[in-house]
């Protein structure tokens, strides 16, 4: 059986976020909810040396939404039951028994599960599984201008992209992601130097 | 999921209710369970205190859903989720605690006792819920022993409070002597936890360091818990040297600032919340 | 037609709905892509990604972040749903109803009256360029103007100006482009002041440099910001203090020229100008590019230590800069056109042409001749297919100067950049602005703009046709609520390249009173009795069938007709990129037999068109670094010390989509600035910034981030203009802060060519 997961190319990926708009329109989110976050990760310094300026500047973006982690979080904290765990791999929430408690916000180390204020229920990427179902890729996925996001099976993808462990991801044996990495050059760079998340408020705390 | 202060109500009552219980049924069983003996009566008077602390902690954490008309669904997973069994545990020992009050006069001290023992299971569920893997600064010894200190800390005010004011006597009883000084001790350990909590957080990992970051700058928070638990701790004290009504009022103030310093700890412990991760 | 069929049939889907592939609307966004809309009870409800196969010869056209959020625009509440009439002063932004009758009567009696009193060549249809969906937008306006008596007409762009003049000064064309997958076949990219993962320049140009990079090619991006091109599709950022580039490639060319380590048989072929051996008739003593470079006659040799304190580029990397660029071969250098929006943007267009030419890499896969570089061999897409008619007016001014034909309108010669006639006849009295925030938002030196509309003593009529009460349309006398492009039919080629024509066909009805850009021109047409010369009975969709056949003359002649287009619901038709034409092949093999479409034949190093200008010190013949009006150098710069740019961001199309929610909460207005530049001025992350020079003063958030060179402040251009009761703007609008002086030989923009100070608010 397939396990679904994401795959990211993130040393081409430009932040331009098209991904995020795509799903916002694909599944009618209000401002404030995304299922669909860009992180900018950066850093580096400026040196002056004479007139000259020298530089170590660096960034990268992440594209981030629900892992479907094989150890959800979410779904363990949720005291309705509004998770469930499919066979494909998809961690799909029902928004009818939700309480809004937001215990699984809390928990989600991804930031995945958000409130809808108006409904007043939680939210979150469901991997477009209606548009599976209709054998097209999940909106995000269609959307990447540079083609760098993919959907697919989990091993499959693990053997073409390295692990979800880039700055400032959760250390993933918290909840096994099913997201798969090729990681940027300054992946590096980030790690050595405590990279931060450096558009706090474009991704929601 | 509305402000953190519906689940800052919600824990320190429903644990004032788990520690009462705790107090009150020790003394009427340690102390005095005979009929008339005013201890007795103190115990199984202020029984009823149990159950209003464990309804309104219960009303107050409605506040917190965003849908409290599903509030019901909330034991959906106990399976899996502390969240259910805490919920379901703060229901049982809701209604454990709320029989004694209709129960005739005779089953009154052991239904107590009883509806008291319940209150261990819900303090450990509690704890549990809060202990999330992804949130070092709660996934703690710490966590436990907030909770349990609380419970005792309140749980002794209110039990004084009730025995203190039932016992009229110059000098007070050993229910009385017992319960101010356990609560004395709990209040006045209550600033010491969070010092060594806040200690250990700072050389944990990253989400933990920003939580000790936090909790740094807490300010008014951090200051009133320690001025509201010494305080209350040496009113406590106190009012065994006093007589009534003075006695009376000084349990009381001490009672109120019992509370006050448990909701300002405890708004520190929701402050403290910072997810590993994104 | 087997490639006609798209992978989803069209047709209801789930009950009403229905899914129609579409262009996303032809706003001036740098690219053009498809989208799929679902439409359900008079509504698009939702859109999709391009669903045909993706090929490198034929790649889908996927939509960026302002496509998928269309919606938000498209359903916005402040729509204009009807005309308005003007009830305050002008700016004021008070209006009243009106009926479309009333509203035409004013607008036929306005043209009139201008017309009467100070004759046609007095009306003015501005640069605008919200629709370029042919048969939206201004181009309906001129049309019924030229048919009707006339108008000043208007040459030249705010986007191109000086690269659009400067790059035919050497290559004799503007075609001086590849086709784009010609790009996987070079071995080094220089990304100069070009950042396609923001700007697009053309959908698709960031995904081929991804694939060339994937194929080895080493890309360097040359940007005062370390832009989202720079960070995913760069190996190396080199930041370069604005307005410095010339400097940076004439020292580079020093360096070329001195280890030489150019192409000395191809700069003997086909170049001239270069030394003093090839200097053209008559100049046989002037200053060649060598003497420029060694500085034999103005005594300064053009070196990378000459270079680094003018550009902040060290001179070892500008050595290894000029090394790079001319042994990797075949090799890049391809120009943005953001430092050609500067004070001398045609310097650097030429230095850049320059180096391409004398490094031998014009000519040949995977090469590039720099320039404009629309591409081979026909120069990629049309702009304005939608016939425009005879204008009996010829005079025609450089695009920017509108405002200067309005203060001093028959001062205005040829001197000016005025075509078509020696002087003006009048100044502009009578503006129709379609599809255009160009007025005020986007001109340079806003509050100079405002006062000289606010005076109705010049500007005698204004009208406004936009989807919004823009910052322009505020101070119209009258408001002309356009349907959007959705709501109309359309039709559009690339943005600049491509090889498809996309349709729009119409999918809703308009909201309100509101009207296709067409149907009221045609109104008008109707008042001035030139209806039937105007539609030649043709609606919107009849005019989109017109313009197909335009493109099936001249670049499609495969082209399938309007009807088996929208029957088989493809949006898209286009022509397979197998092999990409490379320009000046021809030229390359044989200089003689197929010389430039210059004076000399031949690639003009030095410009002898050029130097009989007689203004060396502002237009040199050879290309040459020369220092900005208005820069780190010059006196002010110690009361406003900061250079500021203002990139073209995702969050809009220039000031279209300026109050789409979903992409402000993607990318906030916010002016960037350098840690060490906001540490002086006890900034922080997130606070309030006053950015003000002589000219205005913004109020902004500052975002600290090292992706910007200190010295260096970028508010991406575009937002909405909003004063408050102290003149100060709210919105973010960097043209506050620009200047309106003109460069130099384009008489175009420099609205990239200014310098503000940036001091903390307290709240
Ligand atoms: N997202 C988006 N894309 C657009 C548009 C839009 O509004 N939004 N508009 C479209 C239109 S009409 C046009 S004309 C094009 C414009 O395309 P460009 O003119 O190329 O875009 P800019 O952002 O002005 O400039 C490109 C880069 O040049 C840098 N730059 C500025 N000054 C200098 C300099 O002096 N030297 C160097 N080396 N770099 C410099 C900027 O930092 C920026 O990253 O974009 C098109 N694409
Ligand atoms: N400081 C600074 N200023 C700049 C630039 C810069 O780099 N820096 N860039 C310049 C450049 S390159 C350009 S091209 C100009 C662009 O300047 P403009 O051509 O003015 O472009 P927009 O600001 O997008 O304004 C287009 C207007 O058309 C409206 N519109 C959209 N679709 C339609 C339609 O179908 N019908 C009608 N009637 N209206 C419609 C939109 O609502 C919008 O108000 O800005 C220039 N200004
Ligand atoms: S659409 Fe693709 S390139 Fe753009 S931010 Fe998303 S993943 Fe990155
Ligand atoms: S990312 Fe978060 S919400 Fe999604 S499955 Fe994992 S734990 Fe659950
Ligand atoms: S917010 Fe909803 S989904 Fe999340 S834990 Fe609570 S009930 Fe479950
Ligand atoms: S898979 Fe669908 S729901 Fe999930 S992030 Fe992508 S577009 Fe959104
Ligand atoms: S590049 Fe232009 S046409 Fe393409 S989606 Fe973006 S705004 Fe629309
Ligand atoms: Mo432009």
């Amino acid at each position: 059986m397939t396990r679904l997961g994401f795959g990211v190319d993130t040393s081409a990926c430009t932040g331009c976020k098209a991904c995020q708009a795509a799903c916002k329109d694909r599944n009618g989110l209000p401002v404030g909810v995304l299922w669909r976050r860009v992180y900018e990760i950066s850093g580096g310094s400026w040196r002056r040396e004479g007139e000259a300026w020298r530089h170590d500047v660096w960034a990268y973006s992440l594209s981030v939404s629900c892992n479907h982690c094989e150890e959800p979080i979410c779904l363990e904290v949720c005291p309705s039951n509004a998770y469930t765990k499919r066979d494909n791999g998809i961690v799909a929430h029902d928004p009818a028994r939700c309480l809004g408690c937001g215990n699984c916000a809390w928990a989600c180390p991804y930031g995945a599960p958000q409130l809808d204020p108006a409904r007043g229920v939680m939210t979150k990427c469901n991997l477009c599984e209606e548009e599976l179902a209709a054998g097209r890729a999940p909106a995000c996925v269609a959307a990447c201008p540079l083609r760098v996001l993919e959907v697919g099976d989990r091993e499959e993808l693990a053997a073409r992209f390295g692990p979800p462990d880039m700055v400032p991801l959760p250390d993933p044996g918290l909840t096994t992601p099913s997201l798969r990495l090729r990681a940027h050059p300054h992946a590096g760079r980030a790690r050595a130097e405590g990279g931060r998340v450096r558009n706090r408020e474009e991704v929601g705390e | 999921m509305k402000s953190d202060w519906s689940l800052v109500g919600f824990t320190v009552l429903s644990q004032a209710a788990v520690g009462a219980s705790w107090g009150l049924a020790a003394s009427w069983a340690l102390v005095a369970r005979r009929a008339g003996h005013e201890v007795a009566a103190a115990a199984t008077a202020w029984g009823a205190a149990v159950p209003i602390l464990a309804a309104a902690a219960i009303a107050v954490s409605l506040l917190h859903l965003e849908r409290p008309l599903r509030a019901w669904r909330a034991v959906a997973n106990l399976r899996r989720s502390w969240l259910s069994r805490e919920v379901l545990a703060a229901s049982a020992f809701c209604v454990a605690a709320a029989t004694p009050v209709v129960a005739p006069t005779a089953w009154r001290g052991w239904l107590l006792l009883a509806a008291s023992l319940l209150g261990a299971p819900l303090l450990l569920a509690m704890a549990r819920t809060y202990q999330m893997r992804t949130v070092p600064a709660w996934d703690s010894w710490a966590t436990g022993a907030f909770f349990a200190q609380s419970a005792l800390a309140t749980g002794g005010a209110v039990t004084a409070l009730g025995v203190g004011l039932c016992s009229p006597h110059d000098r007070p009883g050993a229910a009385l002597v017992g319960a101010a000084a356990l609560g004395a001790v709990a209040l006045a350990a209550g600033p010491l936890l969070l010092a060594r909590w806040q200690r250990a957080l700072a050389c944990g990992p990253g989400a933990a360091r920003a939580a000790a970051e936090r909790l740094a700058h807490a300010g008014t928070s951090a200051s009133a818990r320690w001025v509201a638990s010494l305080a209350g701790a040496a009113l406590l004290l106190l009012a065994l040297a006093l007589e009534s009504p003075a006695r009376g009022a000084a349990l009381a103030t001490a009672a109120a600032l019992a509370f006050g310093a448990e909701l300002a700890g405890r708004a520190l412990f929701y402050r403290a919340r910072v997810r590993t991760g994104l | 037609m087997a490639r006609l069929r798209g992978s989803r049939e069209q047709g209801p889907v789930g009950g009403e709905e229905r899914v129609v592939r579409v262009g996303c609307p032809a706003h001036n966004c740098g690219g053009r892509c498809l989208l799929l809309a679902h439409v359900r009870d008079g509504r698009v409800v939702r859109l999709d990604a391009d669903d045909r196969p993706d090929a490198l010869a034929a790649p889908q056209l996927r939509a960026c972040v302002r496509g998928r959020a269309y919606l938000r625009r498209q359903y916005h509440p402040d729509r204009l749903f009807h005309p308005l009439r003007r009830v305050g002063k002008r700016g004021e932004g008070q209006f009243e109803r009106i009926s479309w009758d009333e509203a035409w009567d004013l607008l036929a009696a306005g043209v009139t009256r201008v017309r009467e009193r100070h004759g046609p060549g007095a009306l003015f249809v501005p640069y605008g360029t919200g629709a370029y969906n042919q048969v939206n937008g201004p181009a309906t306006a001129r049309r019924v103007l030229h048919l009707s008596g006339g108008c000043l007409g208007h040459w030249n762009s705010y986007s191109w100006a000086a690269i659009n003049v400067a790059t035919p000064t050497v290559w004799g064309t503007l075609v001086t482009g590849n086709q784009r997958q010609d790009w996987l076949n070079s071995k080094l990219i220089l990304m100069w002041g070009w950042n396609p993962a923001e700007m697009r320049d053309g959908t698709n140009t960031d995904f081929f440099v991804k694939l060339a990079r994937e194929r080895g090619t080493r890309t360097i991006c040359i940007d005062p910001r370390h832009t989202l091109t720079a960070q995913a599709l760069a190996d190396e950022w080199v930041p370069i203090r604005p307005g410095t580039d010339a400097a940076l490639m004439t020292a580079m060319a020093h360096v070329i020229v001195a280890e030489g380590l150019y192409d000395a048989e191809l700069v003997r072929t086909h170049c001239v100008g270069f030394d003093a051996s090839q200097m053209p008739p008559g100049c046989e003593d002037e200053e060649s590019y060598v003497d420029y470079l060694f500085g034999r006659r103005d005594g300064v040799p053009k070196t990378p230590e000459w270079a680094e304190p003018i550009t902040t580029v060290p001179r070892d990397v500008i050595a290894r800069l000029a090394r790079e660029y001319a042994t990797s071969k075949p090799a890049v250098l391809y120009q943005g056109y953001g430092m050609q929006r500067r004070a001398y943007g045609e310097q650097v267009v030429r230095a850049g042409c320059v180096l391409a030419a004398i490094t031998g890499n014009f000519g040949i896969p995977g090469g590039w001749a720099s320039g404009l570089g629309l591409q081979a061999p026909d120069g990629g897409a049309h702009w304005t297919v939608f016939p425009l008619g005879d204008n009996p007016v010829k005079a025609s001014i450089p695009v920017f100067l509108w405002s200067e034909a309005v203060l001093r309108g028959p001062e205005l010669t040829a001197s000016d950049g005025v075509k078509g006639a020696e002087r003006l006849d009048a100044p502009i009295r009578g503006i129709w602005a379609v599809a255009s925030n160009c007025l005020v938002n986007q001109h340079a030196n806003v509050n100079r703009s405002a006062a000289i509309l606010a005076d109705e003593g010049l500007v005698e009529l204004l009208v406004v046709q936009d989807n919004f009460l823009t910052p322009t349309a505020r101070f119209a006398d009258l408001v002309l609520p356009a349907c959007t492009q959705w709501e109309t039919w359309g039709v559009q080629d690339g943005w600049k390249y491509g090889d498809e024509v996309i349709l729009l066909p119409k999918l809703v009805d308009p909201p309100g009173e509101c009207l296709s850009d067409y149907a009221i021109a045609r109104g008008l047409a109707r008042r001035l009795g030139v209806e039937a010369a105007y539609s030649e009975d043709r609606d919107e969709r009849g005019w989109v069938e017109w313009c197909l056949d335009v493109w099936r003359r001249t670049r499609f002649p495969d082209l399938p007709t309007l009807d088996e287009l929208v029957a088989a619901n493809v949006g898209v038709w286009g022509r397979r990129v197998e092999r990409p034409a490379v320009a000046f092949e021809d030229f390359r093999r044989d200089p003689l037999a197929h010389p430039l479409d210059t004076p000399s034949g031949k690639i003009e190093i030095f410009s002898k068109a050029l130097f009989d200008l007689g203004r060396p010190d502002e237009i040199p013949a050879v290309p040459k670094y020369i220092e900005e009006w208005e820069s780190p150098f010059t006196e002010t710069s110690r009361r406003h010390p900061l250079q500021l740019i203002g990139h073209h961001t995702l969050q809009r199309v220039h000031s279209s989509h300026a109050n789409n929610d979903w992409l402000a909460e993607a990318f906030p207005q916010r002016l960037f600035i350098n840690p060490l530049d906001a540490a002086a001025r006890g900034l922080e992350d997130g606070q309030l910034a006053r950015v003000f020079n002589e000219r205005g003063e913004v109020l902004a958030r500052c975002r600290l981030t090292e992706r910007i060179m200190p010295g260096v402040v970028d508010l991406p251009q575009g937002a909405w203009w909003l004063p408050d009761e102290r003149g100060r703007d709210r919105g973010g609008s960097i043209n506050v802060l620009t200047s309106e002086r003109w460069t130099p030989l384009a008489k175009g923009s420099a609205q990239h060519t200014a310098m503000v100070q940036v001091e903390k608010v307290l709240e």
